[in-house]
């Protein structure tokens, strides 16, 4: 079988999308297929955050606000003027792509962990905001909106399988958009002003003018994920404005490695597994939740999918020390050609200057 | 008055969590979320000690200090020893202290239960008027203790050879490697002197809140927004905004009512982050990006 012929991550992606395609005929409890739903609508909006956070290098944390935002905006013209659920995705998106809009004029001025901390008071304020104004149903959330799971099908079924086949679909969409994104030239030049901001402008990169694109076209997916989970579920609370929710997101994406879509989707499975699955373990999930994440964090340098790269790189420097290179082992990873890189355990020397 | 009173409570506990964080981005180099959680350890050390122990209140005060020291030492060694010079240091730190920061209070909530636990009083009962407002015990009590560590802190800043040496890593941390400043050792100290600071926060915050599992969550908030508004690094600048948040605070509780806090206190950060990005002291304006 030639290897190199197929797309690189072809096995992966295949195998995800038949099991993706073929799951409800196997296991079809209405409460493994909720699950399902839920996986979907994290994991797009963790697809999308990981846009912003990996590809773009921007530290927000507006995910939630922006993608909440857009579900009580798409719930409230629901209830207001009994719009049907296509229209409240459509407003949804619209809502999240003016919402990004308005976020991301200050980054233009804050720099990273100042820009990360607006972004995390936004969500407070969102929660703290819809939770005293009686319009927008006070600290009990709205329902009642448009879905498009109509509501002689809730709890059944065939309900069920049209939530699970939605968010399937929209998992693709958002997967499509990382693609489109990551891989063609907006994710180059966003990749060149992560790594060096001077250098790219002297590429003549608008770095600004990249920044605010790919902002603008993850929250308006934010905007339509947010849509999509108030028609899933009829209504918003909030809830969803949540520091400890914003907090497992962020866990999911750095689990399974920030920087690649099936990282994302493997951390987002592992962690909601964790969280859905052993509810009646209580605290003790929420223990090995965290152990995972310290663990992952404290041994892996790229999530779980970037172990093997990791072992590879390891065993290189290992194989060139056992040669009797160890005088320069600094110089092991570039001799074997696996990418020369100073920040490397093997030199703390260099990393020291490296950080600053 | 009464305003003030409460201004300045909450400024002198702010500036406490706040300051060690601050000290640890500027330091360090990374933002420690595991702060919250040093916190709520120091004031169960604290009951613990008041339980088992003694109630005599600088048993009770030096147990939270020398139990919030000890968490931020255990940061320390299982956060920023391990990962230090990694690849992707920054997120990784991030992750690893936000893990901790659930861990403990999960562990905390098996360990001891979700119910709130009392301290004994610190202060007395006693209270004394400044015109026609009450000033109770503990809010006086409290101030006067946080005014009293901050000098002792600003002074062994400035005059002992950790504090130099903290002062060069925060400047310039090539220039300290160049000098012979030992970073992972100055770690130590800086991590335990921010748990310090934080457990003393606690006690005296438990006076009025009792301890809880997850009573460390809105101090953290809370100094996050203090520190960066001060601007990493500053303690002026710490303390500027440490009475600035809390008189926000107390005008909105009073005038508004409890709900609005948050949503005066983010409005308060956008204004001054748009007019000033790097916060108040604004003193890392080239040091670290």
């Amino acid at each position: 079988m030639p290897k190199d012929i197929l797309p690189k991550g072809f096995g992966f992606w295949s195998a995800a999308l038949l099991i993706g395609l073929f799951l409800p005929l196997i296991a079809d409890g209405p409460g493994f297929l909720g699950d399902c739903a839920l996986f979907a609508i994290w994991a797009s909006l963790n697809v999308m955050w990981s846009l912003v956070l990996g590809t773009a290098g921007i530290q927000s944390f507006a995910t939630l606000a922006i993608a909440g935002a857009s579900g009580y905006a798409a719930t409230y013209s629901s209830l207001r003027w009994g719009i049907s659920w296509p229209l409240m995705l459509v407003i949804g998106t619209a809502f999240g792509a003016l919402v990004g809009l308005v976020v991301a004029i200050p980054a233009i001025r804050l720099r990273g962990i100042y820009f990360a901390l607006l972004t995390f008071g936004l969500a407070q304020l969102f929660r703290s905001y819809t939770t005293v104004t009686d319009a927008l149903g006070g600290a009990r959330g709205m329902y009642g909106a448009d879905s498009f799971i109509p509501l002689d099908m809730i709890g059944t079924k065939s309900g069920a399988m049209i939530g699970y086949y939605a968010g399937f679909g929209m998992l693709i969409l958002a997967l499509l958009i990382y693609l489109a994104v990551d891989g063609g030239r907006l994710g180059l030049l966003l990749r060149t002003a992560r790594e060096s901001e001077p250098f790219a402008r002297a590429l003549g990169i608008d770095v600004v003018r990249a920044r605010m694109a790919v902002f603008l076209v993850s929250s308006a997916m934010m905007g339509f994920v947010g849509a999509f989970y108030a028609s899933y579920y009829r209504g918003v609370s909030p809830s969803i404005f949540d520091f400890s929710t914003l907090l497992l997101l962020f866990a999911m994406i750095v689990v399974g490695g920030l920087g690649s879509a099936r990282g994302v989707l493997i951390g987002t499975a592992i962690l909601l597994f964790i969280n859905q699955h052993w509810l009646e373990a209580g605290p003790a999930r929420l223990i090995a939740a965290a152990l995972l994440m310290y663990l992952v964090s404290i041994f892996t340098d790229k999530g779980l999918v970037g172990i093997p790269e990791q072992i590879r790189r390891w065993s290189a420097v290992r194989r060139v020390r056992r040669m009797g290179g160890a005088a320069n082992p600094a110089a092991a990873p570039a001799l074997v050609g696996v990418g020369a890189d100073t920040q490397d355990r093997s030199a703390p020397a260099a990393a020291n200057v490296e950080r600053t | 008055m009464s305003i003030l009173v409460s201004t300045l409570n909450l400024a002198a506990i702010y500036s406490l969590v706040a300051i060690g964080i601050s000290l640890t981005w500027a330091g360090l180099g990374f933002l420690n979320l595991a702060h919250g959680v040093i916190f709520t350890v120091a004031g169960y050390g604290a009951w613990w000690t008041a339980e088992h122990i003694s109630t005599s209140p600088w048993i009770v005060v030096l147990a939270g200090i020398a139990v919030g020291a000890a968490a931020g030492a255990a940061v320390c060694l299982g956060v920023y020893l391990p990962l230090d010079g990694r690849r992707n240091w920054e997120i990784r730190t991030l992750t690893a202290t936000l893990a901790i920061s659930f861990l403990g209070a999960n562990v905390l909530q098996e360990a001891f239960g979700p119910e709130p636990k009392q301290l004994p009083s610190l202060f007395g009962s006693g209270q004394f008027k400044i015109g026609d407002t009450v000033v109770t015990a503990d809010k006086s009590g409290a101030i006067v203790t946080a005014v009293v560590v901050l000098a002792i802190l600003v002074v062994g800043l400035l005059r002992s050879r950790v504090g130099l040496g903290i002062r060069v890593l925060t400047q310039n941390a090539e220039g300290a490697a160049i000098v012979g400043i030992n970073r992972r050792r100055l770690a130590f100290a800086i991590l335990a002197v921010s748990g310090a600071l934080a457990g003393l926060a606690s006690v005296l915050l438990a006076q009025v809140f009792y301890v809880s599992p997850d009573s460390g969550y809105v101090p953290l908030v809370t100094g996050l927004i203090v520190a960066l508004l001060g601007g990493l690094g500053s303690i002026p600048g710490t303390i500027a905004a440490a009475v600035l948040v809390a008189a926000v605070e107390a005008l909105t509780a009073t005038y508004l009512g409890g709900q609005y806090v948050l949503m005066t206190m983010f409005l308060l950060i956008a204004v001054v982050l748009l007019i000033r990005p790097r916060g108040l002291g604004g003193l890392l304006e080239s040091a670290r990006a």
